[in-house]
């Protein structure tokens, strides 16, 4: 019983800080959401929105109806391109400014994440 | 059209093996050899059928659906034949060949008794018969085409590479071997005794090896393959696969007190049942299409729903054979005995297993139910697991100064502990930028291999090999946690923007780009950068390339590996930057092959552990059920209930009807003896209670308090199961695969 307890405190204690959640752009436009938490955005490469400087990439991040520009340092995935599905994790800079530690693309064409799904659904 | 054929033929054979083991005319020599013959021509059929497909793939006959989607007639022959099990209908068909071939092995086990075995082999039958209707219905291979296409789709590129290949049967051979842990532990739940475990040991030991293998050779793949360097994700499916082998390492270990008469006799089936429930809940989760992952597969309603309900009706059978054992056992060990570290040992690796599980599935759940779309990632794994791993380091310290049987500790135990306490301080000192979790768990594994060495030196007059694969085991955990450790803290990585002829340092290397070339093969196009290494008078080159591939519309990167000593210099192609750059990822893992090498250790101490078992094996007696003919069905009630409700006075906590030893067998005869004299079943009772005490008899099972326990869980996954079923039959927007013309 002692073990069942101090598993399930140790469940919620760890979940405080570790859940990350998942947003779109309108999302963000709508919640405020606070700078210092990891957040997840997701939504389609805006066409004609990438640009490097040396190893830093910025592209913008659009559902349709609102658009959220991202910066990230490092290697994109394979399959990260204009008009297709990116999942961007890491933190808002300021309104319309996120900056991504991480970034995760589509794998191959018959898959996709539900989470796009559905905003694919939506942006048609 | 063979290949249906084949597959029809061996359901019907399948179906048979489930049930003809039931008919009572089949409960004789001659049924068991009947029922041997059906299970191993049905391996045959499955397999013939499998080779069919085979065939197929090599042949790239495209007028199959499944080799149209999966290969490409340009591609290599090894890969031809790794795509049949590349996609999930020729993974199935792969996994239901294993499942019948451990079928036939476990029946032709002919020092086992009969029964038992045709006990096993019907369980075995049942799961074998779900998933041929599985593979019939829902999951076909052997669909065709009407119009046969120009050619084949290929194989999905991160796929095709040799570890990647091997992968899948060697995890489907260890999730086959669970179904044989489970069947055995449903047939004997009521009589758990050491033979049981001494005979299901090889198996478990098996089993576990293709786990831990299967395991690490999807971690190594991701090492090399996915550019990021890592070598655990916490992905779900990965963390899905972890669940069965924490368990069955929780089993091995249980098996150990229920062979030394310690204890755990209820643990140990369970814990084979639950490992693989759990598989089949991970093979529900993963090809249902609900997991956002690396593995995942297309979305699929059928395919869940068929699934789902395999899994429920497995764990209602295990729930059903539980609850008739509502009672507890009396044993009561020792706190700082041996078999009470193996029970806190197997609590912890339970509760992991827990956390994992909670991690995976509560996203899953909250989106299902909610419409809140979360991820739950290695911060809540890593705070989670940490502590109770920590935990069981220190149980595997202590256990070499604790004995069976006995409340004792040893003094040599202060040895170790001074020497971890002053390694902490070392470690925290020396290694400043470390957390102090780092310097824990590195002076904690540095404790555990001073432990076994000391356990070793003690014992160096009479090394038997049972005591070698323990050392081994739990010297490679230590290693590993070293190298794990090491890693994690002292990996690093540069990203560079490099023009050709650029040069750059990194941690002692000095790298520079030769040049970028492109290249065309029959089915990719590729861009390979050129490197060139030197470090201290030696001089390598990294080639990293970056693949397109049409007919996917996919890209993937091959990284770049070189060893040098314990460690790799690892390098990723990002393509082109700005201008005339070339974007290039360059990371330092020092001590890797550390890791890998005791992964290594961990499986060449299973094999030693499955040999000793085997070995084991040979010199076993097995007691064979007492028979005896009743004159009438009253008799053998009456005999049933007393055996069921009268305890064994010189076994643990066991029935008379559990129970096999020489005691155990006079009292049954006593009673069969007293039931033909015509005394009544009060009588008989009261003639042991006078002659042991009340003690003897059994106390009432059901009390409102168990009848809860049993029932929660039950209603939980029930809750679980329809909550997912209901989002697949209202939302199937979901739910299409889109195939490219």
């Amino acid at each position: 019983m002692l073990c069942i307890a101090c598993a399930v405190g140790l469940i919620l204690f760890a979940f405080q800080d570790s859940i990350t959640f998942f947003y779109t752009p309108s999302d963000l436009m709508a919640k405020s959401v606070d700078p210092q938490q990891r957040i997840r955005l997701g939504g389609m490469v805006e066409n004609g929105s990438i640009s490097r400087e040396g190893i830093d990439l910025h592209f913008t991040v659009t559902d349709f109806n609102n658009s959220v520009s991202v910066q990230y340092q490092g290697i994109a995935p394979d399959l990260f391109r204009e008009g297709q599905g990116v999942v961007a994790e890491g933190y808002l800079l300021g309104p319309g400014q996120f900056k991504a530690t991480t970034l995760l693309a589509k794998h191959d064409e018959n898959y996709m994440p539900p989470e796009l799904a559905k905003i694919q659904e939506g942006g048609k | 059209m063979i290949g249906m054929i084949l597959l029809v033929i061996s359901t019907i054979m399948a179906f048979s093996i489930m049930v003809l083991p039931g008919m009572s005319r089949m409960q004789t020599i001659t049924g068991v050899k009947i029922v041997e013959s059906f299970t191993a021509i049905s391996a045959f059929l499955i397999s013939s059928a499998f080779f069919y497909l085979i065939y197929a793939f090599m042949q790239s006959d495209l007028s199959f659906l499944n080799v149209a989607l999966n290969s490409h007639s340009a591609s290599e022959i090894f890969y031809k034949i790794c795509g049949v099990w590349g996609n999930h209908e020729g993974s199935m068909l792969l996994w239901l060949v294993l499942l019948t071939i451990v079928s036939t092995v476990y029946v032709l086990q002919r020092h086992l008794p009969w029964q038992t075995r045709l006990g096993v082999v019907r369980i075995l039958g049942s799961i074998s018969f779900c998933f041929h209707l599985f593979i019939l219905l829902i999951s076909n291979p052997f669909v065709q085409l009407h119009q046969v296409p120009i050619q084949g789709m290929g194989l999905n590129p991160l796929l095709e590479d040799p570890a990647l290949a091997i992968h899948p049967p060697i995890l489907f051979t260890g999730l086959a071997l669970l179904s044989v842990l489970y069947a055995s532990s449903c047939e004997r739940f009521q009589r758990i005794d050491r033979n049981w475990a001494q005979s299901i040991r090889p198996w478990a030991m098996a089993c576990w090896i293709f786990l831990t293998l299967g395991i690490a050779l999807g971690s190594w793949w991701a090492y090399y393959e996915l550019g990021w360097g890592g070598w655990w994700f916490w992905d779900p499916v990965e963390n899905l696969s972890l669940l069965p082998w924490l368990i069955v390492t929780a089993l091995l270990h249980s098996l150990i007190a229920v062979e030394k008469d310690a204890g755990l006799r209820l643990a140990a089936p369970l814990l084979g049942m639950l490992a693989f429930l759990l598989s089949l809940f991970s093979l529900f989760l993963v090809r249902s299409g609900m997991l956002t992952s690396v593995h995942a597969f297309a979305l699929d309603p059928y395919r869940g729903g068929f699934l789902g309900a395999i899994f429920m009706i497995y764990l209602l059978y295990a729930f059903r054979i539980w609850m008739y054992r509502a009672r507890s056992l009396t044993h009561q060990p020792y706190f700082l005995s041996r078999e009470a570290f193996l029970f806190f040992n197997l609590l912890l690796l339970t509760a992991i297993m827990a956390m994992v599980l909670v991690g995976t599935v509560y996203p899953i759940l909250l989106q299902q139910a909610t419409d809140h779309i979360i991820s739950v990632g290695a911060p809540y794994f890593n705070a989670a697991t940490f502590p109770f791993l920590f935990l069981m380091i220190v149980l595997m310290v202590a256990t070499p100064f604790v004995g069976w049987h006995q409340h004792s500790l040893r003094k040599k135990i202060s040895y170790v502990a001074t020497s971890g306490l002053f390694l902490f301080v070392l470690v925290s000192y020396w290694k400043q930028g470390w957390p102090v979790i780092a310097s824990l768990f590195i002076a904690a594994a540095a404790c555990l291999l001073i432990s076994t060495i000391i356990d070793f030196y003690e014992r160096r007059r009479q090394l038997s090999l049972r005591f070698l694969s323990m050392g081994l085991a739990h010297a490679s955990v230590a290693f590993f946690i070293i190298a794990a450790v090491i890693d994690t803290f002292e990996k690093t990585e540069t990203i560079q923007a490099m023009h050709q002829d650029a040069s750059i340092d990194f941690q002692g290397f000095n790298i520079t780009l030769i040049g970028v070339q492109q290249l065309r093969a029959p089915y990719f196009e590729r861009e390979t950068a050129n490197f060139s290494v030197a470090l201290q008078g030696t001089t390598f080159h990294l080639t990293p390339e970056k693949r397109y591939y049409p007919l996917h519309e996919m890209i993937t990167s091959e990284t770049a590996i070189h060893r040098i000593g314990l460690g790799d210099i690892y390098a990723v192609f990002g393509g082109r930057g700005q201008g005339d750059d070339w974007i290039v990822k360059l990371s330092w893992h020092p001590v890797i092959h550390l890791l890998w090498c005791a992964v290594g250790l961990m499986i060449l101490a299973g094999l030693l552990g499955l040999r000793y078992s085997l070995r084991k094996l040979r010199t076993m007696k097995f007691i064979i059920p007492l028979a005896l003919t009743f004159i009438t069905q009253a008799h053998a009630d009456d005999f049933k209930d007393l055996t069921t409700s009268i305890y064994c006075p010189s076994c643990q906590g066991q029935v008379l009807d559990e129970s096999s030893s020489s005691l155990a067998v006079e009292m049954k005869q006593e009673i069969y003896r007293r039931l033909k004299e015509g005394e009544s079943v009060n009588q008989i009772r009261e003639h042991f209670v006078q002659l042991h005490g009340e003690k003897i008899l059994l106390k009432p099972q059901w009390q409102p308090y168990t009848i809860l326990l049993w029932f929660a869980p039950y209603l939980v996954f029930a809750l679980l199961f329809l909550i997912v079923l209901r989002r697949m039959i209202f939302f199937p927007q979901q739910n299409s695969v889109k195939l490219k013309k």
